[in-house]
């Protein structure tokens, strides 16, 4: 650049326009730093003071019983039980949900609603990894806020045993299916929010789409549950996605719904993995679909 | 090799509308000029030049690359300034521009420290720790051109820059994409629907219309063409002729209005006279670069003489 060697008359911190001659990363970097940046976007970071607080008062909402009980058990030395890990997901199961249908639309939704998204196109990055990257982003979410709670949990219960050793080796059984219960959570309630608030450019419509999945879907299960007989009875209650979730995660710990529940209807796991597996796959597909036909 | 090639691209839109109808054109690096009405697909090539849109049929490159199979290359040093907002309210434009440069392939560092020059050169200081949202339409501009310029392309794609600016903002904006394509050294494609506001700026011009290509040409051929002024009279057309040719000007009738060539501010002060001696009613003058006019007929042609010219009514 010849203009960088000419002081610019009465200018002198301008040292003119400088090529780039660096490193440049591909399409492997653009979608990490796409997934890092809409996983932060999920817990209102970047934007703001505004935007914490949906995130982290749902965030705190789902970690309060887990704190409860480690204190419960602390205070009582370890008689308390109020709450054990098979039970979490039913005690937060809402908070979860809510949190999806609340969170979901900024990671989708605002980029339509600002018309940001012909930026991101203009990028080294197909519409499909846009897609992936901000799913991908949703599931780290939604396990964080799942997964969470059941940590405080774990850790409190080592720390009431006096072996160490041996406390993990009892905890231990319960290991995969912590894990485990934050990404059918994951997959299921945070899919199925994502690829909704996809199709809506306004935030406020994306949430009630999203929550109407979630919660109106609860009482037409119970409904169809008291009137129905036989098969479709007993099919009824996976109508509510977060229904399905629960299920599963009991079927994971290798638990049984408790009894007049709406899941006690003698479904084996396969059935509630299925549904997990179908709900996850038709709605990555929504969402996939949804970004090959986008107009920008 | 031309920085772009379009081979008789087609582009329909689902719905059937012919955005593109056969453009066929080679663009040299410089400050090209892309003129056409709203709606003649100016904005339909740049997607297409971008890979956001399949061409229905023929062909286009950049860099000499296919668009429709070397899309990551080309976005790779392709900065894009789309023509309506694109900004999200809630974020910084250091924070935004900064996240843009990374998503372009700019390491963490690199990318911070362009974002900081890139905002300086476009003239926002203390306001980039603000939120967007409160910013003004020109600041925001100011942003998406930014945005476009951070991980420093070798062409810039810039769609209508000075859409919904002030006069003032206007002339800022222009000179802020003179600097980049004679400064930086970047290849810029600047689309308006106004001749007259980007011939200043442009070294080429290209003008389509209905998606086809109606002419191109570098701006040098036009440097030799003078000035022209038109002048309109309610009645009395021909008696100003007269007197401006017996006055020693080369005046000649075009419709209603009397035009004459325009080298110095000397035809200004015959008009005058003129029309005061034979009691003239004079509707309007303006300037026009009737050459131009000529080459870019309507419909750029039509809105070129307007703005260039500063009309005056008496």
């Amino acid at each position: 650049m010849p203009h960088a060697l000419e002081p610019a008359a009465g200018a002198i911190y301008d040292i003119g326009y400088r090529t780039y001659e660096g490193l440049r990363e591909g399409r492997g970097y653009a979608f990490r730093t796409l997934y890092f940046h809409s996983l932060r976007a999920a817990f209102g970071l970047n934007r703001g003071g505004r935007a914490l607080w949906v995130p982290w008062v749902l965030f705190a909402f789902a970690c309060f019983p887990a704190a409860v009980q480690v204190a419960a058990s602390a205070l009582s030395a370890g008689m308390a039980n109020l709450i054990s890990y098979h039970d979490y997901f039913d005690a937060v199961r809402w908070t979860v949900a809510l949190f999806c249908a609340a969170q979901a639309p900024e990671l989708v939704s605002r980029d339509q609603q600002h018309r940001t998204l012909p930026l991101y196109f203009s990028r080294p990055l197909r519409t499909g990894d846009y897609a992936f990257a901000k799913l991908l982003a949703m599931w780290t979410a939604v396990v964080i806020l799942v997964l969470t709670p059941l940590l405080i949990l774990l850790v409190g219960r080592l720390s009431m045993q006096m072996d160490f050793g041996a406390a993990l080796r009892s905890e231990s059984q319960f290991f995969v299916p912590i894990l485990v219960t934050p990404v059918l959570a994951a997959v299921t309630i945070g899919t199925i929010a994502l690829a909704l608030s996809s199709l809506f450019a306004r935030r406020g419509i994306a949430t009630a789409v999203a929550f109407g999945a979630f919660f109106m879907t609860a009482p037409i299960a119970e409904i169809l549950n008291e009137t129905l007989e036989g098969d479709p009875k007993r099919y009824a209650a996976l109508v509510n996605p977060v229904n399905v979730v629960q299920g599963a995660s009991l079927a994971v710990f290798d638990k049984k719904p408790g009894r007049g529940d709406i899941l006690d209807v003698g479904l084996g796991p396969e059935v509630f993995f299925g549904a997990v597996a179908a709900l996850a796959v038709a709605f990555t597909l929504l969402l996939v679909v949804r970004y090959r036909r986008i107009r920008t | 090799m031309p920085l772009i090639s379009a081979r008789d691209l087609t582009h329909v839109y689902p719905g059937g509308v012919r955005a593109l109808e056969g453009l066929t054109l080679d663009v040299e690096p410089g400050i090209i000029g892309f003129v056409g009405a709203n709606g003649a697909g100016k904005s339909t090539f740049m997607k297409v030049l971008l890979g956001l849109l399949k061409p229905t049929s023929g062909k286009v490159e950049v860099f000499g690359l296919d668009t429709a199979t070397r899309g990551i290359e080309i976005r790779q040093r392709v900065g894009y300034m789309p023509e309506h907002d694109c900004l999200p309210p809630d974020m910084t434009a250091t924070d935004f521009v900064s996240h843009m440069g990374r998503m372009s392939g700019l390491p963490k560092a690199a990318a911070r420290e362009r974002t900081a020059e890139m905002l300086r050169h476009v003239g926002l200081y203390e306001e980039r720790y603000r939120v967007i949202g409160g910013y003004s339409t020109g600041m925001k501009q100011r942003v998406k051109l930014a945005q476009a310029l951070v991980h420093d392309p070798r062409l810039l794609l810039l769609d209508e820059p000075t859409n919904g600016l002030d006069p003032a903002g206007r002339e800022e904006m222009l000179e802020l994409v003179r600097r980049t394509g004679q400064e930086f050294g970047i290849a810029v494609l600047v689309s308006s629907h106004l001749l007259g506001e980007i011939e200043r700026v442009c070294s080429y011009l290209i003008a389509i219309d209905g998606g086809r290509l109606t002419n191109a040409a570098p701006l040098g051929d036009f440097t030799g063409v003078q000035l022209i002024l038109a002048v309109e009279v309610e009645e009395g057309a021909e008696a100003l002729m007269g007197r401006l040719a017996a006055a020693g000007f080369d005046a000649r009738a075009e419709g209603d209005a009397v035009l004459l060539p325009l080298p110095d501010d000397r035809p200004y002060d015959a008009v005058r006279d003129a029309a005061a001696e034979l009691g003239l009613m004079l509707v309007r003058m303006e300037q026009r670069r009737d050459t131009l006019q000529d080459l870019f007929r309507a419909p750029a042609g039509a809105s070129a003489g307007k703005e260039a010219g500063h009309a005056a009514r008496a």
